[in-house]
């Protein structure tokens, strides 16, 4: 298993060295290059958008939730046709225009620096909460794999992933996506076969669970555990929320070529749905060996896919799955980094008014600081990693989806960009606190389910702020 | 857009005061509306399959009928939802 790990490790070590030589340049270190064609660009938004949040958080909420919890993940049946059709064209030709990232992109389409100020502010919330997340599976992982106490093992495996990403850029980000994106790829389909034969097939394992006193056929419905609130503001998020996500925009506008988009829903969809067969075949495949007594009941539900591949799996597919699950997160983290080291140095001094600062050390840096801040909210963080997840992904979705969507298709002034911005930022925030926070009684509780429905609203208001504001340009 | 804002006051009011059926037609019609408004020409066919899913799964919720052992409601999340309408959206973008 340590071996599976350490070759892993080195083969990202040769990309990222590799990477590191072709790095000469901001446009190098922000957008590869604009080099990337189509399976290239599939593979790398497919594993940036998956990450341990998938691989761990998935199979844990499913732990928790059943069935449920998949509709998190089904609107990935349509999400990569409408990221494409809504936002892929016009992102790329302001790519072709000199812009090197999402807020630059932004700021140049409505020719209003308080837009790109905006964006770059609230990516940089949402990158934070999001690497958080990954932080605290990838010390999961380490963990499992070396036997380590969970915070040295969470800072060994962020200065590896921080390591390579200051190192190589987005080269390097993009290239290991690549070897990541295939890994986690096979690695799913091997882990969903292997999870249905270890709970005696398909039947017998659904039979197992809905048998059990402690899930129950409640487990395997759609709905059953979960009130539909809950199951359709994960829906909601997810679906139209995918519009705002940075990290898989940013990957549009490096496609070498704009006419290969209209392939990319079939190889990202593909690529995604091969992945989530992780998520269905642990999420079920646990709670049946504990319904049956092969599994003692989990302590913490986020190690349901440790536990598998501890227990249940052959110690080397175990070994290319803790592979597979570190690149999921690897891949994510390293897209992240660069996308809020480009928000700080790039996008916020031009804000400003400032020239962007095209030091590859001031990069590298703000790519170390935005790090180390992931890293303490991970440690201060007490939750399920999906929930974390959830939060950072519909900070991204409140902020920009409805600026994707409709500012960058239809005439939008630029202050009602900047103000759908700013509610939807703040209000996720807020209603999040409120929905979490147990410091002030005092303080209103919405009846809001954590980690789904406050960015349901957020983004259904800054949607609303954004539509009525460009009702009259 | 008129449509589409009706949508967001219905999904944000809702959340807070109740009115499940209004939340759930909001959540299901976003992406008819949305692509409509901004993309007309993709608005049917990726909005339609996630509408008639959607709308197929929840009024499936708590059937004990099951296909291969799965519930009616997650197979349809699941089968059609999922593969169905990414095998159909995927197709038809090539066009």
């Amino acid at each position: 298993m340590i071996a599976a790990a350490v070759a892993y490790l080195l083969v990202v070590a040769a990309i990222s060295i590799w990477a590191w030589r072709r790095t000469n340049d901001a446009r190098d270190y922000f957008l590869a290059g604009r080099k990337l064609g189509l399976w290239v660009t599939g593979a790398a938004t497919m594993s940036t958008a998956f990450s341990g949040f998938v691989f761990l958080g998935g199979p844990g909420l499913a732990y928790t939730l059943g069935v449920a919890s998949l509709w998190i993940v089904v609107p990935l049946g349509f999400t990569a046709a409408l990221i494409c059709a809504v936002a892929g064209e016009r992102l790329h030709a302001l790519a072709d225009d000199g812009a090197l990232t999402l807020p630059a992109a932004l700021r140049a389409h409505f020719d209003d620096r308080g837009v790109g100020a905006a964006a770059a502010g609230a990516i940089l919330i949402g990158c934070v909460g999001y690497l958080a997340a990954q932080f605290l599976a990838l010390g999961l992982v380490v963990e499992a794999i070396f036997g380590l106490e969970m915070l040295p093992a969470l800072l060994i495996g962020a200065a590896i992933v921080v390591a390579y990403s200051i190192a190589g850029g987005m080269i390097a980000g993009v290239y290991t996506d690549l070897f990541q994106g295939l890994l986690m790829a096979i690695t799913a389909v091997a882990v969903f076969v292997t999870a249905i034969d270890s709970a005696g097939g398909w039947r017998s394992m659904l039979g197992t669970i809905a048998d059990s006193e402690r899930f129950g056929i409640d487990f395997l419905q759609a709905t059953g555990t979960i009130p539909v609130w809950t199951a359709l503001g994960f829906f909601f998020v997810f679906g139209i929320g995918v519009l705002g996500q940075p990290q898989m925009l940013h990957k549009l506008m490096m496609l070498d070529d704009v006419k290969r988009l209209k392939h990319l829903p079939f190889v990202l969809g593909g690529g995604q749905s091969l992945c989530i067969l992780l998520w269905l075949g642990v999420g079920l495949a646990v709670p049946a060996a504990v319904a049956s007594g092969k599994l003692a009941p989990l302590d913490r539900a986020d190690t349901a896919t440790n536990q598998f591949l501890l227990e249940l799996a052959p110690p080397i597919l175990a070994g290319i799955v803790f592979a597979g699950v570190l690149a999921a997160i690897m891949s994510t983290v390293d897209a992240l980094l660069n996308i809020a080291a480009g928000a700080l140095v790039r996008d916020l001094p031009e804000a400003a008014g400032n020239r962007p600062n095209e030091s590859l050390l001031a990069a590298r840096t703000a790519t170390l600081g935005i790090a180390a801040a992931a890293i303490v909210l991970a440690l201060a963080y007490d939750d399920l990693i999906a929930l974390l997840g959830t939060f950072a992904f519909s900070t991204f979705a409140a902020a920009l989806a409805p600026t994707i969507a409709i500012g960058l298709n239809r005439p939008t002034p630029p202050r009602a960009v900047v103000a759908s911005i700013a509610v939807g930022t703040v209000l996720n925030l807020t209603l999040e606190f409120l929905a979490r926070q147990s410091f002030i009684e005092s303080l209103p509780r919405p009846p809001l389910v954590a980690g789904a429905l406050p960015g349901a609203v957020a983004l259904a208001v800054s949607f609303l702020v954004l539509s009525i504001g460009s009702r009259k340009p | 857009m008129i449509v589409l804002i009706a949508l967001m006051l219905a999904i944000a009011i809702s959340s807070f005061v109740g009115g499940l059926p209004l939340f759930a037609l909001g959540v299901l019609l976003t992406p008819l509306a949305l692509l409509h408004v901004v993309r007309p020409e993709r608005a049917r066919e990726i909005g339609l399959p996630i509408l008639a899913f959607g709308g197929l799964t929840l009024l499936l919720a708590g059937s004990e009928r099951t296909i291969a052992g799965l519930p009616l409601s997650s197979a349809v999340l699941l089968g059609g939802l999922w593969l169905t309408t990414w095998i159909w959206t995927s197709w038809r973008f090539t066009r």
